[in-house]
């Protein structure tokens, strides 16, 4: 409770902070034209161009029913990826055995691309939700089970001699001392998940040929070779990432990791 | 009444020994220095008295209803204020949140910790204040036995006095029993009724200083004095290699 009132606190002077970020973006919106100017529409429309499709399409509802079908999609392989990497990862953390066991593996999971396993999901499953969130889950849960992994296997035999010798309650020792480590370990992983299952999740909706979200928009995009369209829906993307990451997750991040160095 | 026995204790970490042939008890009341060379296995007696490291060969026999320790290393929890890491004994006893903020809050000001440090992270604070913060958790559980392992080594000398005073007062009042690591022999005479020295390798009592003289009246002439005997002490001028030193 007390961290929330702190994130909403806190929140204006981050807004504030937020001046060097939007500078950058607009440097890179004048990259943008110049790369426009030079390349043509076709290639790379300009911005404005793009923003105009962007507003256009804001204003149809399909666009808003293939955002929210992806987003619900993306964040059922993050939900399934986090619990699953977490539960799994503190497992086999807490056993030598299974954390050697496991590194494989989880290496050969990372190893495979994302690209790979659709076309496999697609085989064994079909056209259907269930393959874009199989391979959201393959390709983002690794990243959540090696923090749950490391964040197990790096805690300190010391703090827990000391929450031994006051002869603390189990309940307490998961809340107080382990839990803390652990989730410092897990919460940036599940970060680099988010971004991965939503990056991961277009691509997929996309290869798949589903009739809806955001990749089959972009498919319809792209063979109509409808760039400022294509473009204005990476936009959607990008600053739906944006908003996640900075509007949500990062003055999380703050409060949550304060104590951190 | 209750007491710390400790019988033939021997130890090794893989096949090093460690220690060897240890003898001694603690009574109710009684404060025990331990003084020696680094390394001299000072920290690991102190862990096997406090049933933290396992007892492979001899006997420790703990009467005491309840113990605390202060580590060498603070050993506060990175994620919790100063405030909640000396609340951290309490909370396991179960003591309401507000209570024992309270108390924390008690014992942190008369360590000289104010509120402004009691809302820190460890990160924040200085190495004196972390090892304050660590003796406050243990003192605040009001424990019959105290296990402290270099508690001032981190102090200005205004400081130590003071939390010795505060802790001979806990002895005469409170009966508290106190097993005191230190590498100031000064300290030692002045809080102690009885000091080993240990030598090192493997670690094994050389010798056994009982001081009667009551706390009260030990004044600085009296430690200073003892202090010095000590030094020309050969057994001790050996246990720490003092001739080497002076060459
Ligand atoms: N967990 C361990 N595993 C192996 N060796 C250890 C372990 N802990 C301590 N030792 C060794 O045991 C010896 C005694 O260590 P200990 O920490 O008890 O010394 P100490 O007397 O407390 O020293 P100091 O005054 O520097 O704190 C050292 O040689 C140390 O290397
Ligand atoms: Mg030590």
């Amino acid at each position: 409770m007390n961290a929330f009132i702190n994130i909403i606190k806190d929140f204006p002077r981050y807004l504030w902070s937020g001046w060097g970020a939007i500078a950058s973006l607009f440097l890179f919106l004048a990259l943008w034209d110049l790369g426009n100017q030079f390349n043509g529409s076709l290639v790379l429309p300009s911005p404005q161009e793009t923003f105009i499709a962007l507003w256009q399409m804001l204003h149809t509802v399909e666009i808003w029913t293939d955002v929210a079908i992806t987003v619900e999609r993306s964040l059922w392989g993050f939900v399934i990826s986090v619990v699953l990497g977490g539960g799994l990862g503190v497992l086999a953390g807490s056993f030598a055995t299974a954390s050697i066991m496991s590194r494989p593996i989880i290496t050969v999971m990372m190893g495979v691309p994302p690209i790979a396993w659709i076309i496999l999901a697609l085989l064994w499953f079909g056209v259907s939700d269930g393959s874009i969130i199989f391979t959201l889950v393959v390709a983002s849960f690794p990243i959540v089970f090696v923090g749950a992994l490391q964040g197990t296997r790096t805690l300190e035999g010391d703090l827990n001699d000391m929450s031994n010798s006051f002869k603390t309650p189990l309940l307490m020792r998961l809340t107080d001392v382990y839990f803390p480590h652990v989730f410092s370990y897990i919460f940036p992983a599940s970060i680099s998940a988010l971004g991965m299952s939503w990056k991961v999740v277009v691509m997929s909706e996309l290869l798949a040929s589903t009739p809806t979200g955001i990749g089959a928009s972009l498919a319809v995009a792209r063979s109509h070779f409808d760039s400022p369209v294509a473009m204005a829906l990476v936009l959607i993307m990008v600053i739906f990432l944006l908003l996640i990451e900075y509007v949500f997750l990062e003055p999380i991040k703050r409060e949550v990791e304060q104590w951190r160095n | 009444m209750a007491q710390l026995i400790i019988k033939n204790l021997y130890h090794k970490f893989g096949a090093t020994e460690i220690l060897a042939d240890i003898n001694f008890s603690l009574a109710q009341g009684k404060v025990i220095s331990i003084v020696g060379p680094s390394g001299s296995g000072k920290t690991t007696l102190l862990h096997l008295c406090g049933n933290l490291l396992e007892i492979v060969d001899g006997e420790v026999d703990n009467s005491f209803s309840s113990q605390a320790f202060a580590f060498q290393d603070a050993r506060l929890l990175p994620w919790q204020t100063a405030l909640d890491n000396i609340a951290f004994g309490l909370k396991g006893g179960g003591v309401a949140k507000k209570q024992r903020h309270k108390l924390a809050t008690k014992m942190a000001f008369k360590l000289g910790l104010n509120n402004d440090d009691l809302a820190k992270f460890p990160k924040d604070l200085s190495g004196g204040m972390r090892q304050r913060v660590a003796f406050a958790r243990a003192l605040v559980i009001k424990p019959e036995l105290m296990f402290l392992d270099e508690p001032f080594s981190a102090l200005d000398i205004g400081l130590k006095q003071e939390l010795q005073h505060l802790l001979m007062g806990l002895v005469v009042n409170e009966k508290l029993s106190i097993f005191f690591i230190t590498h100031d022999l000064a300290e030692a005479i002045k809080i102690s009724d009885e000091i080993l020295v240990l030598d090192a390798d493997p670690g094994r009592i050389v010798k056994q200083i009982v001081l009667d003289r009551p706390r009260e009246s030990r004044d600085e002439d009296y430690i200073f004095n003892t202090t010095r005997q000590l030094l020309q002490d050969p057994q001790i001028i050996s246990t720490f290699e003092l001739n080497f030193k002076k060459k």
